[in-house]
């Protein structure tokens, strides 16, 4: 009986697969525009280091600078989360009575469509990004401490990423039972994950307070600590705290969603789907 | 009066690579294959004529009426409306100004907006005079029963009333002529007949030409008399309704559900049966007849009074069926052609 | 073109009136701008705080320089705003048919057909960090150069949809046009950074190629520094001119071979 619903989750996931590989020519394209950002934001920082005088800024020198936007926006990539337009879209055409009639509950659907997505995503960008910008900036910047064993953690760091930016996904995504404003919700939340999770800048340049008060939210998880577990910037007690309340933390986005989801079907009950 | 010379119209699709490699190459290749979609289609539609344009999907009706109209410029030949070319950007505005197009599948109206609000627009679009707008929309709004909905919003409207408002919306500004491109699709056997009747209203009080397609035959008996029938981009048939029907008959079908199969003998012997067919196990039975020698009722009559008949379907023949008659009687011609020949070798040789 | 200009009151006020059924959308909308723009200008607070000096610029000067990028980028949102829908979509689903059929200019109809009045959030945004920060940012303020800001600010409107339009009408081509806009469009958002000192690669890019950086950063750059604005007016000029020229041409080709959907 396990085994059949296993079996069923991994349906979803293949099928999420499936979709991202069928779009990949839009998905490339995006890419292509991601490593553009990336460039430009190197740049940008390249121009601020040339006025420092310590040539460290937020903890990192240049080179790590250097990798820590291409890392950021591969992570962003990578683990950028479809569960909030699933839901937009299921609410608005009526779709979702159909999804809450399947043998495995809506938020599972989700769930896994996204990692199969997130594999997708891995394999076809996160790779040759990775590869080809650690290259990059090991060679062509001197980039030093990067570990194997921080490279094969990388991977479960952006999954743990991916889910966390999949519980956020579920939980604005009831907004969308709600209001038909999801372009504007859906916005907001990617200005503000990408502000709070250091994605646009590093953390280490935020004063202390807000890096104390940030470290107490979920959001770190999301860049900040992939990238610098990537880095080598961080001890075995900081890896296994972060991994440890990373966990902890999608436990609870993942019940308040739930507790918000109970209300939002019984809407979908009222006015019959 | 509007002319088709030789049109045709090309489309390009890309041939597109398989895999990721593939994709990149479509972006920079030249390679594509040339679709035909109208193919030297010639016509000419005189002032105050109905004209319905059929086809299957895909015959290439929508791309015609679409280059009469002004959206899409012809590879080759030339269509002129009162001998002027509606896709060239010097003569476009004044075709435009005389034509009226109504799209099944799209609206030109503001969905939030009440009816009212979009006629405003196309009165300054269009510059109907105030005296000349108010009088007119009084009487469209008669004709075409829209006093109930003339407020609401757009988006509250059915496909029915919808249509209605967008026939009303092309006529506003008194166009010699109204293109209606599958103005009945999606719409239920009723509304379909309402809007019919409106049209043909319209054309009464204003003398309209019209030109229309669908794939539906049935449309065309009470709009127009005359047909175009057209094919892979080619012109089959060009006349009048009732030389289609008497060249194929008026066909219609006749079908019945019986509890057990049966025999159909007692009616074959009886009646000018052009076609039998049995479904489902023997249970759906279809006689096929023509309208003209065999009354229907005549025939449902009698099968009523014969059959256990648990249930009756009546349906048209549809124009895939005209098309593929129209061809087989090309290939019959040409056959016979061909035998003729024989037949002339033949005797030669024996000669 | 007079009866456009009579027209377009017209199409605003029905725009308007549609929007109204909307009126929560717009809202949140305009709230998701405000956060955007506090979280750039946060951003740039940061970035500035990690360096003692930054050449001519501050904090205070990059904030006003911000401020005034967002307004010929509002500006130009509160108009042209459908032109993503034509990126995105509007080619391929055969939109424009209907705007063909009439006998007015169809750009001017599609164009028309929205006024996204929640871009006026952002523009009173860009106009209020302006003010706050015009004292304080080391300008030596001169009626001429209020006067040359004015006219770069209306300029560079002309501009961002000349750029918008160029790439948006690629969708007559190619099937993703939407996501070449995005990318294109994205480069504006740096162009609130000191550009000169992002490498002469990129510095020519913005100034020549996608010139963002000629009409956003030049101006205030000018001003910065103490050169003469005039120089910016004019390049700001040459560029709106060049790039609604660029752009118009390539919609009337793209029309041209406009296919309409379904066949």
């Amino acid at each position: 009986m396990a085994k059949g619903r296993i079996k069923r989750y991994l349906i979803f996931a293949k099928a999420g697969f499936q979709t991202l590989i069928a779009y990949r020519g839009a998905v490339l394209l995006w890419f292509v525009g991601a490593i553009i950002g990336a460039t430009l934001m190197g740049l940008l920082w390249w121009a601020i280091y040339s006025f420092s005088e310590s040539g460290v800024i937020g903890g990192f020198d240049y080179p790590q600078m250097l990798m820590y936007v291409i890392l950021s926006a591969a992570v962003f990539e990578i683990t950028v989360s479809s569960t909030m337009g699933s839901i937009t879209d299921d609410v608005r055409d009526g779709q979702i009575g159909m999804r809450l009639m399947k043998p495995i509950s809506y938020r599972a659907q989700l769930c896994f469509s996204n990692i199969g997505e997130f594999a997708g995503r891995m394999l076809i960008f996160g790779l040759p990004v990775i590869v080809g910008g650690t290259l990059t900036a090991v060679f062509g910047f001197g980039l030093t401490g990067i570990k194997w064993y921080n490279v094969l953690l990388f991977v479960p760091a952006c999954f743990i990423s991916l889910l966390v930016n999949e519980a956020y996904g579920f939980l604005f995504g009831q907004l969308a039972f709600r209001t038909q404003a999801m372009f504007g919700v859906h916005s907001m939340y990617m200005t503000l994950s990408g502000f709070l999770s250091g994605r646009m800048i590093p953390l280490g340049v935020f004063p202390a307070w807000a890096q104390t008060a940030l470290y107490c939210t979920p959001f770190p998880f999301m860049a900040s600590m992939p990238v610098r577990l990537f880095l080598g910037v961080m001890s075995w007690t900081e890896v296994l705290a972060g991994f440890a309340i990373a966990v902890a933390w999608i436990i609870v986005l993942d019940v308040i969603g739930w507790l918000l989801y109970k209300t939002s079907v019984r809407k979908v009950v009222v006015f019959g789907g | 009066m509007i002319e088709l010379i030789n049109v045709e119209k090309h489309f390009k699709k890309p041939i597109r690579g398989k895999g990721v490699w593939g994709m990149v190459k479509t972006l920079f290749s030249r390679k594509h294959v040339v679709v035909k979609a109208v193919d030297g289609v010639s016509f000419t539609v005189r002032d105050g004529e109905a004209v319905g344009y059929i086809g299957a999907n895909g015959a290439g009706k929508s791309t015609t009426i679409k280059m009469m109209s002004g959206i899409l410029t012809p590879t080759a030949g030339e269509i002129l409306i009162d001998g002027k070319h509606p896709y060239k950007s010097k003569e476009r505005n004044a075709v435009l100004k005389n034509i009226g197009v109504v799209f099944g599948q799209k609206t030109q109206l503001w969905y939030d907006l009440p009816l009212t609000e979009t006629y405003e627009l196309l009165r300054y679009i269009y510059d109907v005079t105030e005296a000349d707008y108010k009088r007119r929309l009084a009487e469209l709004v008669e004709l075409l029963d829209m006093k109930p909905f003339l407020d609401a919003p757009v988006r509250t409207l059915s496909l029915g009333q919808r249509m209605r408002a967008d026939l009303a919306a092309a006529m506003l500004h008194n166009p010699k002529t109204l293109f209606l491109d599958e103005p009945t699709i999606g719409l239920d056997v009723l509304v379909k007949r309402n809007l019919i009747e409106a049209i043909n209203k319209l054309r009464d009080e204003y003398k309209t030409s019209l030109i229309l397609t669908t794939h539906a035959m049935s449309d065309i008996e009470l709009l127009c008399k005359r047909v175009i029938i057209l094919d892979e981009g080619k012109i089959l048939f060009d006349g009048s309704l009732d030389d289609v029907k008497h060249m194929f008959g008026d066909k219609r079908n006749v079908t019945i559900q019986t509890a057990a199969p049966i025999d159909t003998a007692a009616a074959t012997d009886k009646y000018p049966i052009d076609g039998v067919t049995a479904e489902g196990d023997g249970l759906l039975t279809t006689f096929t007849v023509d309208a003209q020698k065999l009354k229907i009722d005549v025939l449902l009559d009698f099968l009523l009074k014969t059959y256990d008949v648990t249930d009756v379907k009546l349906s048209e023949t549809g124009i895939e069926q005209v098309v593929e008659k129209i061809y087989e009687r090309n290939k019959a011609a040409q056959a016979l052609d061909e035998c003729g020949d024989e037949a002339a070798d033949a005797e030669r040789d024996d000669g | 073109m007079l009866k456009e200009l009579r027209l377009y009151p017209k199409y605003v006020s029905m725009s308007l009136r549609s929007a109204l059924s909307y009126k929560a959308d717009s809202i949140i909308m305009m709230i998701s701008f405000a956060v955007s723009e506090i979280v750039s200008l946060a951003t740039i607070y940061l970035i500035v705080g990690t360096v003692p000096t930054l050449g001519v610029w501050t904090f205070e000067t990059l904030a006003f320089l911000f401020g005034f990028t967002l307004v010929p980028k509002a500006i130009d949102h509160v108009f042209t705003d459908e032109l993503w829908i034509l990126a995105y979509r509007a080619v391929r689903r055969g939109d424009l048919d209907i705007y063909m059929t009439r006998p007015i200019n169809p750009l001017f109809q599609y164009i028309a057909r929205t006024f996204k009045w929640d871009g006026l959030g952002e523009l009173l945004v860009g106009i209020v960090i302006m003010c706050v920060f015009a004292p304080q940012a080391g300008i030596a303020w001169t009626a001429s150069g209020v006067i040359g800001l004015i006219l770069c600010a209306v300029l560079g409107v002309f501009c961002f949809t000349g750029i918008k339009l160029l790439f948006a009408s690629l969708a007559f081509w190619v099937k993703n046009a939407g996501i070449f806009l995005n990318t294109v469009y994205d480069l504006s958002n740096y162009a609130k950074y000191p550009v000169r000192y992002m490498g002469k690669a990129f510095a020519s890019i913005m100034f020549f190629v996608i010139p963002f950086g000629l009409f956003l950063y030049y101006p205030v750059e000018c001003l910065v520094t103490g050169a003469s604005i005039w120089w910016s007016v004019l390049w700001s000029a040459v560029a709106a001119v060049a790039l609604m020229t660029l752009s118009l041409t390539v919609w009337h080709i793209g029309i041209s071979r406009y296919e309409s959907a379904g066949n």
